[in-house]
Protein backbone atom coordinates (compact mmCIF):
# COMPACT_ATOMS: atom_id res chain seq x y z
CA UNK A 1 0.00 0.00 0.00
CA UNK A 2 1.44 3.33 -1.01
CA UNK A 3 0.79 6.68 0.64
CA UNK A 4 0.05 9.82 -1.23
CA UNK A 5 2.80 12.46 -1.14
CA UNK A 6 0.65 14.87 0.87
CA UNK A 7 -0.14 12.22 3.44
CA UNK A 8 3.53 11.38 3.75
CA UNK A 9 4.36 15.06 4.27
CA UNK A 10 1.65 15.46 6.88
CA UNK A 11 2.85 12.37 8.68
CA UNK A 12 6.42 13.59 8.56
CA UNK A 13 5.35 16.81 10.23
CA UNK A 14 2.92 15.38 12.72
CA UNK A 15 4.90 12.41 13.99
CA UNK A 16 7.72 14.39 15.62
CA UNK A 17 5.15 16.78 17.08
CA UNK A 18 3.09 13.99 18.57
CA UNK A 19 6.19 12.18 19.76
CA UNK A 20 7.53 15.33 21.35
CA UNK A 21 4.23 16.00 23.04
CA UNK A 22 4.24 12.47 24.42
CA UNK A 23 7.85 12.71 25.48
CA UNK A 24 7.43 16.12 27.06
CA UNK A 25 7.88 15.76 30.80
CA UNK A 26 4.51 15.88 32.43
CA UNK A 27 4.50 18.09 35.48
CA UNK A 28 5.21 15.86 38.46
CA UNK A 29 2.38 15.80 40.97
CA UNK A 30 3.28 18.04 43.85
CA UNK A 31 3.24 16.60 47.32
CA UNK A 32 -0.24 17.03 48.72
CA UNK A 33 1.07 19.13 51.57
CA UNK A 34 3.45 21.15 49.44
CA UNK A 35 2.41 24.72 48.98
CA UNK A 36 5.86 26.19 48.50
CA UNK A 37 6.25 25.27 44.87
CA UNK A 38 3.78 24.84 42.07
CA UNK A 39 5.51 23.40 39.05
CA UNK A 40 4.98 25.36 35.88
CA UNK A 41 3.05 23.64 33.17
CA UNK A 42 5.38 23.21 30.27
CA UNK A 43 3.84 23.53 26.85
CA UNK A 44 4.73 20.55 24.66
CA UNK A 45 4.91 22.82 21.62
CA UNK A 46 6.43 26.12 20.76
CA UNK A 47 3.80 28.50 19.60
CA UNK A 48 4.12 32.12 18.69
CA UNK A 49 1.58 34.57 17.38
CA UNK A 50 2.91 38.06 17.01
CA UNK A 51 1.69 41.37 15.74
CA UNK A 52 4.56 43.05 13.92
CA UNK A 53 5.50 46.53 12.90
CA UNK A 54 8.56 47.49 10.89
CA UNK A 55 9.67 51.08 10.73
CA UNK A 56 11.66 50.75 7.56
CA UNK A 57 13.82 52.80 5.28
CA UNK A 58 13.90 51.66 1.64
CA UNK A 59 16.84 52.67 -0.49
CA UNK A 60 16.71 51.89 -4.17
CA UNK A 61 19.50 52.00 -6.69
CA UNK A 62 18.03 52.37 -10.17
CA UNK A 63 20.53 54.39 -12.11
CA UNK A 64 20.09 57.03 -9.42
CA UNK A 65 19.58 56.52 -5.75
CA UNK A 66 16.29 57.08 -3.98
CA UNK A 67 15.27 56.81 -0.37
CA UNK A 68 11.81 56.38 1.16
CA UNK A 69 10.26 55.41 4.47
CA UNK A 70 7.74 52.68 5.04
CA UNK A 71 5.70 51.56 7.98
CA UNK A 72 4.94 47.89 7.57
CA UNK A 73 2.39 46.05 9.65
CA UNK A 74 1.56 42.41 9.82
CA UNK A 75 1.88 39.26 11.87
CA UNK A 76 4.04 36.24 12.33
CA UNK A 77 3.17 32.74 13.44
CA UNK A 78 5.27 29.75 14.43
CA UNK A 79 4.42 26.25 15.57
CA UNK A 80 6.99 23.60 16.44
CA UNK A 81 7.48 20.80 18.97
CA UNK A 82 9.14 22.16 22.08
CA UNK A 83 11.84 19.55 22.06
CA UNK A 84 12.59 19.99 18.40
CA UNK A 85 11.52 18.41 15.14
CA UNK A 86 9.73 19.92 12.20
CA UNK A 87 7.79 23.13 12.54
CA UNK A 88 5.78 25.58 10.54
CA UNK A 89 6.35 29.27 10.23
CA UNK A 90 4.70 32.13 8.42
CA UNK A 91 4.95 35.87 8.21
CA UNK A 92 2.84 38.42 6.41
CA UNK A 93 3.77 42.09 6.57
CA UNK A 94 3.48 45.12 4.36
CA UNK A 95 1.71 48.34 3.57
CA UNK A 96 -0.89 49.26 1.00
CA UNK A 97 0.55 50.00 -2.45
CA UNK A 98 4.01 49.47 -1.08
CA UNK A 99 6.35 46.79 0.04
CA UNK A 100 4.62 43.57 1.04
CA UNK A 101 6.31 40.39 2.16
CA UNK A 102 4.53 37.06 2.64
CA UNK A 103 6.40 34.00 3.75
CA UNK A 104 5.42 30.44 4.61
CA UNK A 105 7.87 27.72 5.41
CA UNK A 106 9.11 24.91 7.53
CA UNK A 107 11.70 24.71 10.26
CA UNK A 108 13.84 21.72 11.10
CA UNK A 109 15.74 21.75 14.35
CA UNK A 110 15.25 22.85 17.89
CA UNK A 111 14.43 25.96 19.87
CA UNK A 112 18.08 26.90 19.91
CA UNK A 113 18.88 26.38 16.26
CA UNK A 114 16.89 25.44 13.20
CA UNK A 115 17.17 25.35 9.46
CA UNK A 116 14.66 27.49 7.69
CA UNK A 117 13.13 26.87 4.21
CA UNK A 118 10.35 29.10 2.97
CA UNK A 119 8.31 30.12 -0.01
CA UNK A 120 8.17 33.91 -0.22
CA UNK A 121 6.15 36.41 -2.20
CA UNK A 122 7.39 39.96 -2.18
CA UNK A 123 6.57 43.09 -4.08
CA UNK A 124 9.42 44.69 -5.94
CA UNK A 125 10.54 46.80 -8.84
CA UNK A 126 8.53 46.62 -12.04
CA UNK A 127 10.74 47.13 -15.11
CA UNK A 128 7.78 48.25 -17.20
CA UNK A 129 6.23 50.83 -14.88
CA UNK A 130 9.52 51.64 -13.15
CA UNK A 131 7.65 51.64 -9.87
CA UNK A 132 9.55 50.18 -6.88
CA UNK A 133 6.79 47.83 -5.65
CA UNK A 134 4.58 47.22 -8.62
CA UNK A 135 5.30 43.51 -9.22
CA UNK A 136 5.05 40.50 -6.97
CA UNK A 137 7.87 38.06 -7.08
CA UNK A 138 7.89 34.54 -5.75
CA UNK A 139 11.12 32.96 -4.64
CA UNK A 140 12.59 30.48 -2.22
CA UNK A 141 14.33 31.44 0.95
CA UNK A 142 16.78 29.22 2.74
CA UNK A 143 18.45 30.09 6.02
CA UNK A 144 18.68 29.43 9.69
CA UNK A 145 17.60 30.92 12.96
CA UNK A 146 18.91 30.71 16.49
CA UNK A 147 17.91 31.79 19.97
CA UNK A 148 19.77 32.33 23.20
CA UNK A 149 18.39 33.01 26.69
CA UNK A 150 19.89 35.62 28.97
CA UNK A 151 19.89 33.52 32.11
CA UNK A 152 16.54 33.30 33.86
CA UNK A 153 15.52 36.90 33.41
CA UNK A 154 12.91 36.64 30.68
CA UNK A 155 15.16 38.17 28.02
CA UNK A 156 15.98 36.15 24.92
CA UNK A 157 17.99 37.03 21.84
CA UNK A 158 17.07 35.76 18.39
CA UNK A 159 18.80 35.81 15.06
CA UNK A 160 17.74 34.74 11.61
CA UNK A 161 19.34 35.03 8.21
CA UNK A 162 18.45 33.70 4.79
CA UNK A 163 19.30 33.80 1.15
CA UNK A 164 16.80 34.34 -1.68
CA UNK A 165 16.77 32.27 -4.84
CA UNK A 166 14.36 32.78 -7.70
CA UNK A 167 12.11 29.87 -8.56
CA UNK A 168 12.50 28.87 -12.19
CA UNK A 169 9.35 28.84 -14.30
CA UNK A 170 7.55 31.59 -12.46
CA UNK A 171 6.38 33.89 -15.27
CA UNK A 172 6.98 37.23 -13.60
CA UNK A 173 10.31 36.28 -12.26
CA UNK A 174 13.60 37.65 -13.21
CA UNK A 175 16.03 34.74 -13.57
CA UNK A 176 18.67 36.83 -11.83
CA UNK A 177 16.46 37.48 -8.75
CA UNK A 178 18.49 37.12 -5.59
CA UNK A 179 18.92 38.66 -2.20
CA UNK A 180 19.28 38.01 1.48
CA UNK A 181 17.99 39.17 4.80
CA UNK A 182 19.15 39.13 8.37
CA UNK A 183 17.56 40.18 11.61
CA UNK A 184 18.32 40.17 15.30
CA UNK A 185 15.66 40.40 17.92
CA UNK A 186 15.48 41.04 21.63
CA UNK A 187 12.50 39.29 23.26
CA UNK A 188 11.10 39.78 26.70
CA UNK A 189 8.62 37.24 28.10
CA UNK A 190 6.42 37.82 31.10
CA UNK A 191 6.70 34.95 33.57
CA UNK A 192 3.10 35.20 34.79
CA UNK A 193 1.42 35.15 31.39
CA UNK A 194 2.60 33.94 27.96
CA UNK A 195 3.00 37.48 26.74
CA UNK A 196 6.11 38.37 24.81
CA UNK A 197 7.36 41.66 23.41
CA UNK A 198 10.04 42.01 20.80
CA UNK A 199 12.36 44.73 19.56
CA UNK A 200 14.82 44.15 16.75
CA UNK A 201 16.69 45.13 13.66
CA UNK A 202 16.27 43.78 10.15
CA UNK A 203 18.16 44.38 6.98
CA UNK A 204 17.29 43.03 3.55
CA UNK A 205 18.86 43.22 0.16
CA UNK A 206 16.62 42.44 -2.81
CA UNK A 207 17.86 42.46 -6.37
CA UNK A 208 15.54 42.08 -9.34
CA UNK A 209 15.92 43.17 -12.96
CA UNK A 210 19.23 44.74 -12.00
CA UNK A 211 17.59 47.09 -9.52
CA UNK A 212 18.77 46.70 -5.97
CA UNK A 213 16.68 47.55 -2.90
CA UNK A 214 18.05 47.79 0.59
CA UNK A 215 15.45 47.74 3.37
CA UNK A 216 16.60 48.35 6.91
CA UNK A 217 14.02 48.38 9.66
CA UNK A 218 13.47 48.77 13.31
CA UNK A 219 11.15 45.89 14.17
CA UNK A 220 8.67 45.75 16.98
CA UNK A 221 6.19 43.12 17.95
CA UNK A 222 4.10 41.72 20.73
CA UNK A 223 1.97 38.65 21.17
CA UNK A 224 1.49 35.27 22.69
CA UNK A 225 4.32 32.81 22.98
CA UNK A 226 4.35 29.35 24.59
CA UNK A 227 7.24 26.99 25.10
CA UNK A 228 9.79 29.30 23.59
CA UNK A 229 12.22 29.63 26.48
CA UNK B 1 -18.79 25.85 149.66
CA UNK B 2 -16.94 27.54 146.83
CA UNK B 3 -17.66 31.10 146.00
CA UNK B 4 -19.67 31.65 142.83
CA UNK B 5 -16.94 33.69 141.14
CA UNK B 6 -14.50 30.78 141.44
CA UNK B 7 -16.92 28.03 140.52
CA UNK B 8 -16.94 28.43 136.71
CA UNK B 9 -13.17 28.78 136.18
CA UNK B 10 -12.64 25.72 138.25
CA UNK B 11 -15.17 23.76 136.26
CA UNK B 12 -13.61 24.89 132.97
CA UNK B 13 -10.10 24.11 134.18
CA UNK B 14 -11.29 20.72 135.24
CA UNK B 15 -12.78 20.14 131.81
CA UNK B 16 -9.53 21.00 130.09
CA UNK B 17 -7.54 18.93 132.54
CA UNK B 18 -9.60 15.91 131.63
CA UNK B 19 -9.10 16.27 127.89
CA UNK B 20 -7.04 18.13 125.32
CA UNK B 21 -10.09 20.09 124.17
CA UNK B 22 -13.43 20.72 125.77
CA UNK B 23 -15.93 18.23 124.58
CA UNK B 24 -19.05 19.52 122.89
CA UNK B 25 -21.20 18.40 125.84
CA UNK B 26 -19.02 20.23 128.36
CA UNK B 27 -19.05 23.42 126.30
CA UNK B 28 -22.76 23.05 125.84
CA UNK B 29 -23.21 22.82 129.58
CA UNK B 30 -21.23 26.02 130.16
CA UNK B 31 -23.11 27.93 127.47
CA UNK B 32 -26.42 26.65 128.77
CA UNK B 33 -25.55 28.05 132.21
CA UNK B 34 -24.92 31.48 130.66
CA UNK B 35 -28.24 31.24 128.80
CA UNK B 36 -29.94 30.19 132.01
CA UNK B 37 -28.57 33.30 133.73
CA UNK B 38 -29.99 35.42 130.91
CA UNK B 39 -33.37 33.68 131.22
CA UNK B 40 -33.28 34.28 134.96
CA UNK B 41 -32.57 37.95 134.21
CA UNK B 42 -29.22 37.59 135.96
CA UNK B 43 -27.44 39.48 133.25
CA UNK B 44 -24.43 40.43 135.33
CA UNK B 45 -23.89 36.79 136.23
CA UNK B 46 -24.29 35.77 132.60
CA UNK B 47 -21.67 38.35 131.55
CA UNK B 48 -19.27 37.26 134.25
CA UNK B 49 -19.69 33.58 133.48
CA UNK B 50 -19.23 34.20 129.76
CA UNK B 51 -16.08 36.28 130.31
CA UNK B 52 -14.62 33.48 132.35
CA UNK B 53 -15.19 31.10 129.47
CA UNK B 54 -13.39 33.56 127.16
CA UNK B 55 -10.18 32.83 129.01
CA UNK B 56 -10.14 29.52 127.14
CA UNK B 57 -11.09 30.62 123.61
CA UNK B 58 -7.89 29.24 122.15
CA UNK B 59 -9.15 25.75 122.88
CA UNK B 60 -12.57 26.32 121.33
CA UNK B 61 -13.77 25.51 117.86
CA UNK B 62 -15.05 28.26 115.60
CA UNK B 63 -18.75 27.32 116.00
CA UNK B 64 -18.32 27.31 119.77
CA UNK B 65 -16.71 30.72 119.66
CA UNK B 66 -19.50 32.04 117.43
CA UNK B 67 -22.12 30.79 119.86
CA UNK B 68 -20.25 32.26 122.84
CA UNK B 69 -20.07 35.67 121.12
CA UNK B 70 -23.81 35.49 120.35
CA UNK B 71 -24.69 34.67 123.90
CA UNK B 72 -22.38 37.39 125.27
CA UNK B 73 -24.03 39.96 122.97
CA UNK B 74 -27.41 38.84 124.30
CA UNK B 75 -26.14 39.13 127.88
CA UNK B 76 -24.94 42.70 127.25
CA UNK B 77 -28.08 43.72 125.35
CA UNK B 78 -31.17 42.13 126.99
CA UNK B 79 -34.62 43.48 126.43
CA UNK B 80 -34.50 45.16 129.88
CA UNK B 81 -33.48 48.72 129.15
CA UNK B 82 -31.68 49.21 132.46
CA UNK B 83 -29.34 46.31 131.82
CA UNK B 84 -28.46 47.15 128.21
CA UNK B 85 -24.83 47.92 127.35
CA UNK B 86 -25.01 48.39 123.55
CA UNK B 87 -21.31 49.27 123.08
CA UNK B 88 -20.19 46.07 124.78
CA UNK B 89 -22.78 44.06 122.85
CA UNK B 90 -21.59 45.72 119.62
CA UNK B 91 -18.00 44.57 120.27
CA UNK B 92 -19.17 40.96 120.47
CA UNK B 93 -21.48 41.28 117.48
CA UNK B 94 -18.69 42.72 115.32
CA UNK B 95 -16.33 39.99 116.46
CA UNK B 96 -19.05 37.47 115.65
CA UNK B 97 -19.47 38.91 112.13
CA UNK B 98 -15.72 38.82 111.58
CA UNK B 99 -15.78 35.16 112.52
CA UNK B 100 -18.61 34.44 110.10
CA UNK B 101 -20.11 37.13 107.84
CA UNK B 102 -23.14 34.91 107.33
CA UNK B 103 -23.68 34.18 111.03
CA UNK B 104 -27.18 34.43 112.51
CA UNK B 105 -28.08 34.78 116.16
CA UNK B 106 -29.38 31.67 117.95
CA UNK B 107 -33.17 31.79 118.22
CA UNK B 108 -33.17 31.33 122.00
CA UNK B 109 -31.28 34.59 122.64
CA UNK B 110 -32.52 36.89 119.91
CA UNK B 111 -35.13 39.59 120.27
CA UNK B 112 -35.97 42.50 117.87
CA UNK B 113 -33.72 44.96 119.61
CA UNK B 114 -30.74 42.64 119.43
CA UNK B 115 -31.54 41.87 115.77
CA UNK B 116 -31.48 45.60 114.99
CA UNK B 117 -28.16 46.03 116.77
CA UNK B 118 -26.84 43.02 114.87
CA UNK B 119 -27.91 44.59 111.55
CA UNK B 120 -26.09 47.80 112.49
CA UNK B 121 -23.01 45.80 113.44
CA UNK B 122 -23.13 43.95 110.11
CA UNK B 123 -23.34 47.20 108.14
CA UNK B 124 -20.35 48.67 110.00
CA UNK B 125 -18.09 45.64 109.82
CA UNK B 126 -16.10 44.52 106.81
CA UNK B 127 -15.81 40.81 107.19
CA UNK B 128 -14.98 38.05 104.78
CA UNK B 129 -15.45 34.33 104.82
CA UNK B 130 -13.31 32.03 102.70
CA UNK B 131 -14.46 28.49 102.10
CA UNK B 132 -12.18 25.88 100.61
CA UNK B 133 -13.04 22.37 99.60
CA UNK B 134 -11.09 19.98 101.75
CA UNK B 135 -9.72 18.24 98.69
CA UNK B 136 -9.79 19.22 95.03
CA UNK B 137 -8.67 17.06 92.14
CA UNK B 138 -7.25 19.17 89.31
CA UNK B 139 -6.85 17.41 85.96
CA UNK B 140 -5.23 18.99 82.94
CA UNK B 141 -5.68 22.66 82.22
CA UNK B 142 -9.44 22.63 82.72
CA UNK B 143 -9.65 20.95 86.10
CA UNK B 144 -10.10 23.56 88.79
CA UNK B 145 -10.22 23.88 92.55
CA UNK B 146 -12.62 26.46 93.90
CA UNK B 147 -12.62 28.91 96.77
CA UNK B 148 -15.93 30.47 97.71
CA UNK B 149 -15.71 33.97 99.15
CA UNK B 150 -18.39 35.92 100.99
CA UNK B 151 -18.15 39.43 102.34
CA UNK B 152 -20.46 41.78 104.23
CA UNK B 153 -19.71 44.59 101.77
CA UNK B 154 -18.81 44.59 98.05
CA UNK B 155 -15.16 43.75 97.69
CA UNK B 156 -12.51 42.85 95.16
CA UNK B 157 -11.03 39.40 95.73
CA UNK B 158 -7.71 37.94 94.66
CA UNK B 159 -6.52 34.38 94.95
CA UNK B 160 -2.78 33.87 95.01
CA UNK B 161 -0.92 30.67 95.63
CA UNK B 162 2.65 30.73 96.89
CA UNK B 163 4.91 27.73 97.44
CA UNK B 164 5.94 27.39 101.07
CA UNK B 165 9.41 26.39 99.99
CA UNK B 166 9.86 29.86 98.57
CA UNK B 167 9.01 31.48 95.32
CA UNK B 168 6.72 34.05 93.90
CA UNK B 169 3.00 33.96 94.63
CA UNK B 170 1.07 33.30 91.44
CA UNK B 171 -2.23 35.09 90.87
CA UNK B 172 -4.78 32.46 89.87
CA UNK B 173 -8.05 34.33 89.86
CA UNK B 174 -9.86 37.49 90.91
CA UNK B 175 -13.41 38.72 91.34
CA UNK B 176 -14.53 42.33 91.23
CA UNK B 177 -17.01 44.24 93.41
CA UNK B 178 -19.10 41.44 94.77
CA UNK B 179 -20.28 40.14 98.13
CA UNK B 180 -20.28 36.54 97.01
CA UNK B 181 -17.97 34.94 94.53
CA UNK B 182 -16.03 31.89 93.51
CA UNK B 183 -12.33 31.94 92.81
CA UNK B 184 -10.63 29.15 90.93
CA UNK B 185 -7.15 27.73 90.64
CA UNK B 186 -5.63 25.15 88.38
CA UNK B 187 -2.54 23.00 88.21
CA UNK B 188 -1.35 23.81 84.68
CA UNK B 189 -2.04 26.67 82.31
CA UNK B 190 -1.01 24.76 79.17
CA UNK B 191 2.40 26.34 79.13
CA UNK B 192 3.77 25.96 82.61
CA UNK B 193 3.08 23.96 85.72
CA UNK B 194 1.36 26.05 88.37
CA UNK B 195 1.04 23.43 91.07
CA UNK B 196 3.14 20.36 91.69
CA UNK B 197 3.89 18.20 94.69
CA UNK B 198 4.58 20.47 97.66
CA UNK B 199 3.18 22.74 100.34
CA UNK B 200 1.47 25.97 99.38
CA UNK B 201 -0.17 28.97 100.95
CA UNK B 202 -3.52 29.75 99.35
CA UNK B 203 -3.91 33.47 99.97
CA UNK B 204 -7.22 35.21 99.47
CA UNK B 205 -7.12 38.99 99.67
CA UNK B 206 -10.33 41.00 99.89
CA UNK B 207 -10.41 44.77 99.46
CA UNK B 208 -13.48 46.76 100.48
CA UNK B 209 -14.46 48.73 97.40
CA UNK B 210 -15.66 51.68 99.50
CA UNK B 211 -13.24 52.00 102.40
CA UNK B 212 -10.31 50.22 100.72
CA UNK B 213 -9.93 48.15 103.92
CA UNK B 214 -8.35 44.86 103.11
CA UNK B 215 -8.22 41.48 104.77
CA UNK B 216 -6.09 38.51 103.87
CA UNK B 217 -6.83 34.86 104.57
CA UNK B 218 -4.18 32.23 104.18
CA UNK B 219 -4.80 28.52 104.14
CA UNK B 220 -2.15 25.91 103.85
CA UNK B 221 -2.55 23.41 101.07
CA UNK B 222 -0.72 20.26 100.16
CA UNK B 223 -0.53 19.40 96.49
CA UNK B 224 0.33 15.96 95.19
CA UNK B 225 0.96 15.34 91.51
CA UNK B 226 3.67 14.17 89.18
CA UNK B 227 4.70 16.97 86.86
CA UNK B 228 4.41 15.91 83.20
CA UNK B 229 7.68 15.66 81.32
CA UNK B 230 7.23 17.61 78.10
CA UNK B 231 9.11 16.94 74.89
CA UNK B 232 11.22 19.84 73.66
CA UNK B 233 10.08 21.18 70.29
CA UNK B 234 12.08 19.69 67.38
CA UNK B 235 14.66 22.08 65.99
CA UNK B 236 15.05 22.90 62.34
CA UNK B 237 18.40 23.67 60.79
CA UNK B 238 17.95 26.09 57.91
CA UNK B 239 21.49 25.26 56.83
CA UNK B 240 20.38 21.74 55.95
CA UNK B 241 18.16 23.10 53.18
CA UNK B 242 19.30 22.68 49.61
CA UNK B 243 19.87 25.70 47.35
CA UNK B 244 16.59 26.44 45.61
CA UNK B 245 18.15 28.05 42.54
CA UNK B 246 21.12 27.17 40.41
CA UNK B 247 23.94 29.67 40.17
CA UNK B 248 23.20 32.23 37.48
CA UNK B 249 25.16 31.37 34.31
CA UNK B 250 26.93 34.72 34.08
CA UNK B 251 29.62 33.67 31.63
CA UNK B 252 27.10 32.17 29.24
CA UNK B 253 24.85 35.21 29.63
CA UNK B 254 27.72 37.56 28.86
CA UNK B 255 28.77 35.47 25.87
CA UNK B 256 25.21 35.32 24.53
CA UNK B 257 24.83 39.08 24.91
CA UNK B 258 28.09 39.83 23.19
CA UNK B 259 27.45 37.29 20.42
CA UNK B 260 24.01 38.56 19.44
CA UNK B 261 25.02 42.20 19.78
CA UNK B 262 27.95 41.50 17.50
CA UNK B 263 25.60 39.78 15.04
CA UNK B 264 23.43 42.90 14.99
CA UNK B 265 26.34 45.12 14.09
CA UNK B 266 27.60 42.51 11.65
CA UNK B 267 24.43 42.32 9.61
CA UNK B 268 24.07 46.10 9.74
CA UNK B 269 27.52 46.56 8.25
CA UNK B 270 28.21 43.41 6.24
CA UNK B 271 24.68 42.47 5.20
CA UNK B 272 24.09 45.60 3.22
CA UNK B 273 23.83 46.13 -0.49
CA UNK B 274 26.61 45.21 -2.82
CA UNK B 275 25.95 48.32 -4.88
CA UNK B 276 28.94 50.59 -4.12
CA UNK B 277 26.98 53.74 -5.02
CA UNK B 278 24.14 52.82 -2.68
CA UNK B 279 26.55 51.75 0.00
CA UNK B 280 28.53 54.96 -0.10
CA UNK B 281 25.39 57.13 -0.13
CA UNK B 282 24.28 55.92 3.29
CA UNK B 283 26.44 55.35 6.32
CA UNK B 284 25.93 53.14 9.34
CA UNK B 285 22.33 52.53 10.23
CA UNK B 286 21.39 54.20 13.52
CA UNK B 287 18.60 51.63 13.99
CA UNK B 288 21.17 48.88 14.36
CA UNK B 289 23.11 50.99 16.84
CA UNK B 290 19.95 51.51 18.87
CA UNK B 291 19.14 47.80 18.98
CA UNK B 292 22.77 46.98 19.79
CA UNK B 293 22.65 49.35 22.75
CA UNK B 294 19.35 47.80 23.88
CA UNK B 295 20.93 44.35 23.72
CA UNK B 296 23.91 45.48 25.75
CA UNK B 297 21.50 46.98 28.29
CA UNK B 298 19.51 43.75 28.47
CA UNK B 299 22.70 41.76 28.94
CA UNK B 300 23.85 44.06 31.74
CA UNK B 301 20.44 43.78 33.37
CA UNK B 302 20.57 39.99 33.12
CA UNK B 303 24.05 39.86 34.65
CA UNK B 304 22.84 42.08 37.50
CA UNK B 305 19.42 40.63 38.17
CA UNK B 306 19.58 36.97 37.25
CA UNK B 307 19.06 34.88 40.39
CA UNK B 308 19.50 31.56 38.62
CA UNK B 309 17.01 28.93 37.61
CA UNK B 310 14.77 27.56 40.36
CA UNK B 311 15.50 23.92 41.08
CA UNK B 312 12.19 22.14 41.23
CA UNK B 313 13.69 19.08 42.96
CA UNK B 314 15.41 21.15 45.62
CA UNK B 315 12.38 23.36 46.21
CA UNK B 316 10.19 20.29 46.65
CA UNK B 317 12.80 18.62 48.88
CA UNK B 318 12.99 21.75 51.04
CA UNK B 319 9.21 21.98 51.16
CA UNK B 320 9.09 18.36 52.26
CA UNK B 321 11.74 19.00 54.91
CA UNK B 322 9.78 22.00 56.21
CA UNK B 323 6.57 19.99 56.14
CA UNK B 324 8.24 17.12 58.02
CA UNK B 325 9.48 19.58 60.61
CA UNK B 326 6.08 21.21 60.92
CA UNK B 327 4.51 17.77 61.36
CA UNK B 328 7.12 16.84 63.98
CA UNK B 329 6.38 20.07 65.85
CA UNK B 330 2.64 19.40 65.63
CA UNK B 331 3.12 15.84 66.88
CA UNK B 332 5.31 17.00 69.76
CA UNK B 333 2.79 19.67 70.69
CA UNK B 334 -0.06 17.16 70.53
CA UNK B 335 1.87 14.72 72.72
CA UNK B 336 2.66 17.50 75.20
CA UNK B 337 -0.97 18.58 75.23
CA UNK B 338 -1.96 14.98 75.90
CA UNK B 339 0.48 14.75 78.80
CA UNK B 340 -0.70 18.06 80.21
CA UNK B 341 -4.33 16.97 79.83
CA UNK B 342 -3.53 13.86 81.85
CA UNK B 343 -1.71 15.81 84.58
CA UNK B 344 -3.51 15.15 87.86
CA UNK B 345 -2.98 17.08 91.07
CA UNK B 346 -4.70 16.55 94.37
CA UNK B 347 -4.86 19.69 96.54
CA UNK B 348 -5.77 19.19 100.17
CA UNK B 349 -6.45 22.40 102.03
CA UNK B 350 -6.17 22.68 105.79
CA UNK B 351 -9.47 24.17 106.90
CA UNK B 352 -9.69 26.08 110.13
CA UNK B 353 -12.41 25.18 112.59
CA UNK B 354 -13.21 21.70 111.45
Amino acid sequence: MTMRPFARLALAFLLPTVAAAQAAPAPAPAATTDTAFTPKRVSPVQFLLFGLMHSAEVRTSNGGISDSSASLKGFEVLLMPRNGGIGLTGRMIGEADGLTYTEGGILIGSRRFSIDAAYVMRTGYNPVTFLPFDSTYAFARGGFRSRGNLGNTGFTFGFRAGYYVGIPGKPANDPTLEGWDGETNLYWSWSKFPLTAMLGYRIERFNVWGVEQEVSALTMGAGLAFGRR
Amino acid sequence: MLKRRLRTPLIVTLFFALGATPAEAQFRDLIDRVKADINDLKFADAVRRGQEIFAFTSAMTKPQLIELRSVMAAAYFPDEADSQKPDSAMVHLQALIKLDPEAVLPTDVRWPGLDSLFAVARSQTFAVAVKHAEESILIGTDGRGFVDVISTRPAVFYLRIAPLAGGEAVLHDSATATTRGRLAYRAHDGTKTLLSTGEYNLIVTAIDTVTRDSVMYTNKGTATGEVPVLSPPPTFDEKSLKPESSKPPRVRTAFTGIFYTALTFAIASQGRTIDPALKSAYGTDSRATMIGVAMIGATAFALWKDKGTPSRENILANARAREDHRRAVTDAEAENRRRIAAYRVSMRVAIEGR
